[in-house]
């Protein structure tokens, strides 16, 4: 036997799976711990980085316009109770005694 | 997704695609069979190895550097575990009791089975099936998926020198049990 017929031999032992494999491996890998679809942690991963500095520059924005109306950043007026205790002073609920 | 090539697929993997997942193995199931076919024979265990390599690809997805094409780095996870598979029986053969099947069935068919039913195709296969699991590997890759000799040494990480003079001896014992075989089937 020559060389050259073993080759064209050789070259014919292609081979495939049975129908539908792709989707014996793709259940294989959904029944698996850990497993492949848009997990919510895969979700969280991707998307964390992204919120993350979205919301620091949300919370820088709020600060500085805090500071602009109150003239400080203290506790009360970044939770707002500074213009509460304001308006609480302002009225006189001792009359409705 | 026909035409997406393998770093734009990997990348919607990373991100949860499982579709470019499904895609990756429809493109690449047929060399996985190739492989895993003409090292194991026509067992059971072919298509439980194959969803196996591509199940190992997903969970090392992440070690993936893209140094060697894709296609080369599934082509080792299926040429390994089809060795695995190999030593797998070989272990079993001194287990009494156990079912003998796989590469033993294909000893025992060749005996009585009827060559001159056989086609080429089948006829070979069982040819390569008598070689040693090393030069089987030779004859896989170099001569059947058609890697250069670097590739295959890189494969089966063995020197380059290796591959050669293993691929002359089983090309040589190859030639040999197709022709007896060949010779047989004329005869008949």
């Amino acid at each position: 036997m020559e060389n050259k017929e073993l080759q064209q031999l050789l070259e014919n032992q292609k081979y495939s799976f049975k129908p539908y494999f792709s989707d014996r491996v793709m259940a294989g890998l959904e029944a698996m711990p850990g497993k492949l679809e848009n997990s919510f942690e895969k979700a969280l991963d991707f998307l964390f980085p992204k919120l993350s500095f979205g919301s620091m520059a949300v919370v820088a924005l709020l600060l500085a316009g805090t500071y602009i109306s109150t003239g400080n950043l203290d506790l009360d007026s970044i939770t707002g109770v500074y213009s509460l205790e304001n308006q609480w002073y302002e009225t006189d609920y001792f009359d409705l005694f | 997704m026909k035409d997406f090539d393998d770093n734009i697929l990997l990348a919607k993997i990373k991100n949860g695609d499982s579709a470019a997942f499904k895609h990756i193995v429809g493109k690449y199931e047929s060399k996985v069979a190739t492989v895993i076919r003409n090292m194991l024979g026509n067992t059971s265990e072919v298509d439980d190895v194959g969803q196996e390599v591509f199940i190992r690809l997903y969970k090392s997805l992440d070690k993936y550097r893209g140094e060697a094409a894709l296609g080369t780095y599934i082509t080792r996870i299926a040429m390994n575990l089809s060795l695995n598979e190999i030593k797998k029986r070989k272990r079993k053969r001194w287990i009494p009791f156990t079912r003998k099947d796989s590469a033993d069935a294909w000893d025992i068919e060749d005996k009585s089975a009827d060559l001159s039913r056989l086609d080429d195709k089948d006829l070979v296969q069982r040819a390569i099936l008598r070689l040693k699991e090393n030069y089987r590997a030779i004859i896989v890759l170099r001569m059947i998926e058609g890697y250069s000799v670097k590739e295959t040494a890189e494969l089966l990480k063995i020197p380059q020198g290796t591959v050669l003079s293993r691929q002359s001896r089983a090309t040589e014992q190859l030639k040999q049990i197709l022709e007896n075989k060949m010779s047989y089937r004329h005869g008949e």
